[in-house]
């Protein structure tokens, strides 16, 4: 039972990390190869306040989120101007400035030796009810105009502006929302582990967060919430196939790409009304009968 | 009443001239037409006038500001919209939502607001919901309103950019190329709905356009552009008698 928790506890973290990089990546467009620097940063942080400098937990976790979005500000806002693709390789370069950092002040973070002794604090209940609190913001933010104005400016950016949408403004919102939810579930992450090392979260996981993210769905976000409980209970889940484990989910992504573009899910959303609407039809096909 | 003011702008692309020293005068109620062969600078001015790029030199005036070197969505605030030559619809958005965008600036609420989803919040949408259904039945695409862009005819699609330019309740319209791609019996149409835009929302519509019928019918003011400098201003009647004109405009379609 206590590993089925623990691999209860993992998913819902990074089904966190996944609806992060949902608002950014599927909602708005923006690839980000350095998210998994937010992640680290938020770990450290609430690892640091804790251990070295005997903060509270709950402070601990602001303090994570506050410092993940400075550090969102600080690479956001020169480089959310540029193009797509040199955003992605900034945010790459980012994350592998954040782990050298990392490193560089061992005297302070224990560098490659990790962290440890952080306390045991994220039992699966906090994770729980944070995981849910998260899916509802994202939800809600999706159906209203934020939403509407990260798919605008996902499909046309030009026209998005000449429609009197601040573009620029709107992205940097996007991304220090997208910092905050990351550096929240970081935090809570090293409370979950105890133990933190610099590579925690390479690019290769970052990318990995996008990948689920298409192939749920971009217009989505039961399909990102749905695909990320999936692979990762099942990365966890499906340990004793090894290396197997990799090649079926890489030929499973691939045959989902290839086959269905739009992602498993398409643009299909779980709502209450959706299951209204499976209830109010039943009668009428009685009627019919 | 003068609402906009174009004073001798340029913009050069690399040695290209694509527009020199190109200045004009719209009223607060006119309809006018910007006219010229392809590569005249036609779709270049129009950016120019809403933001989209900025000037190399010239000046730019809407009402009482001077919108010179501001970006596009501060024009568009200030009440000027417009519309694409190459459609450039949102497909991701469904057709009310596409319709929608235009207007999100007007909201004011916040993104703490729309996090814990406010009964403010809620209130709002369900308004700008029912603004934009007007304007969707407006221009008789209520019925599309849940479907994506993509699945429209390109009729309807040009349409559904107007009813998205409009949606703002600007000041002046922008049209670029409305025409373009229609068929004769869409076109009488698409004149008709400009004409009664215009007398009801008593806007000031600027259109970019080839086709001649169009222009000469609902425009009263006629501005004709070739290699980017402005040959020729007048009423319809005094530019089809104008001798630059023929040559460098109607001159081509007679060859036709």
């Amino acid at each position: 039972m206590v590993f089925y928790a623990k691999v209860l506890e993992t998913t819902l973290l990074f089904t966190m990390f996944v609806l992060s990089v949902y608002m950014l990546s599927g909602l708005t467009g923006l690839f980000s190869l350095g998210h998994g620097a937010f992640i680290t940063i938020g770990a450290y942080t609430a690892g640091l306040a804790t251990t070295r400098f005997g903060l509270p937990i709950w402070l601990s976790l602001i303090l994570a989120v506050v410092v993940g979005m400075i550090g969102g500000l600080i690479i956001g806002a020169p480089t959310l101007k540029l193009r797509r693709d040199y955003f992605l390789l900034v945010t790459f370069g980012f994350g592998e400035m954040v782990r050298a950092l990392l490193l560089w002040t061992a005297q302070l973070t224990g560098g490659a030796m990790g962290l440890a002794g952080i306390p045991y604090a994220a039992e699966l209940p906090l994770i729980a009810v944070s995981t849910l609190v998260v899916v509802l913001f994202v939800a809600n933010l999706k159906k209203t105009a934020f939403g509407r104005t990260c798919i605008a400016i996902r499909d046309d950016e030009l026209a998005a502006q000449a429609m009197g949408v601040n573009v620029y403004a709107h992205k940097i919102k996007v991304f220090l929302l997208s910092a905050a939810i990351a550096s929240y579930g970081g935090a809570l992450l090293a409370f979950n582990m105890s133990f933190i090392e610099p590579n925690l979260f390479n690019w290769l996981e970052s990318a990995k967060l996008i990948v689920i993210i298409f192939v749920g769905g971009i217009n989505s976000v039961t399909g990102a919430l749905i695909t990320g409980i999936f692979y990762y209970s099942f990365g966890e889940l499906f340990r004793f196939a090894h290396v197997w484990r990799d090649v079926i989910l890489g030929l499973l992504v691939i045959l989902v790409i290839v086959f269905r573009a739009q992602g498993v899910f398409g643009s299909w959303e779980f709502s209450p009304a959706w299951i209204r609407s499976r209830f109010h039809r039943r009668p009428a096909r009685n009627q019919e009968a | 009443m003068e609402l906009l003011r174009v004073d001798s702008i340029s913009k050069n692309f690399g040695g290209v001239a694509a527009v020199a020293d190109f200045s004009m005068s719209q009223g607060a109620a006119e309809i006018s037409a910007i006219i010229g062969p392809n590569g005249a600078g036609k779709t270049t001015t129009f950016n120019l006038i809403s933001g989209v790029q900025t000037v190399d030199k010239g000046s730019l005036r809407f009402g009482q500001s001077d919108i010179t070197r501001l970006p596009s969505h501060r024009i568009q605030a200030l009440g000027v919209s417009r519309t694409f030559q190459n459609i450039r619809l949102f497909d991701g958005l469904s057709v009310v939502d596409n319709v929608k965008i235009s207007y999100t600036p007007q909201l004011g609420y916040s993104v703490l607001d729309e996090l814990l989803s406010t009964p403010r919040v809620r209130r709002k949408e369900r308004l700008i919901e029912e603004r934009a259904m007007e304007q969707l039945a407006f221009l008789g695409l209520a019925e599309h309103a849940k479907k994506k862009p993509k699945s429209l005819s390109y009729g309807l699609r040009r349409r559904l950019e107007l009813a998205r330019a409009l949606m703002p309740e600007p000041r002046l319209l922008l049209l670029d190329e409305p025409a373009a791609g229609l068929n004769a019996a869409e076109i009488r149409e698409l004149m008709s709905t400009i004409e009664h835009i215009h007398r009801e929302k008593n806007l000031s519509v600027i259109v970019v356009e080839h086709h001649m019928e169009l222009v000469m019918n609902i425009c009263t003011r006629i501005h004709v552009m070739d290699f980017g400098r402005k040959i020729a201003e007048g009423t319809p009647q005094e530019i089809t008698r104008n001798e630059k004109v023929l040559q460098a405009y109607l001159g081509d379609m007679g060859d036709v």
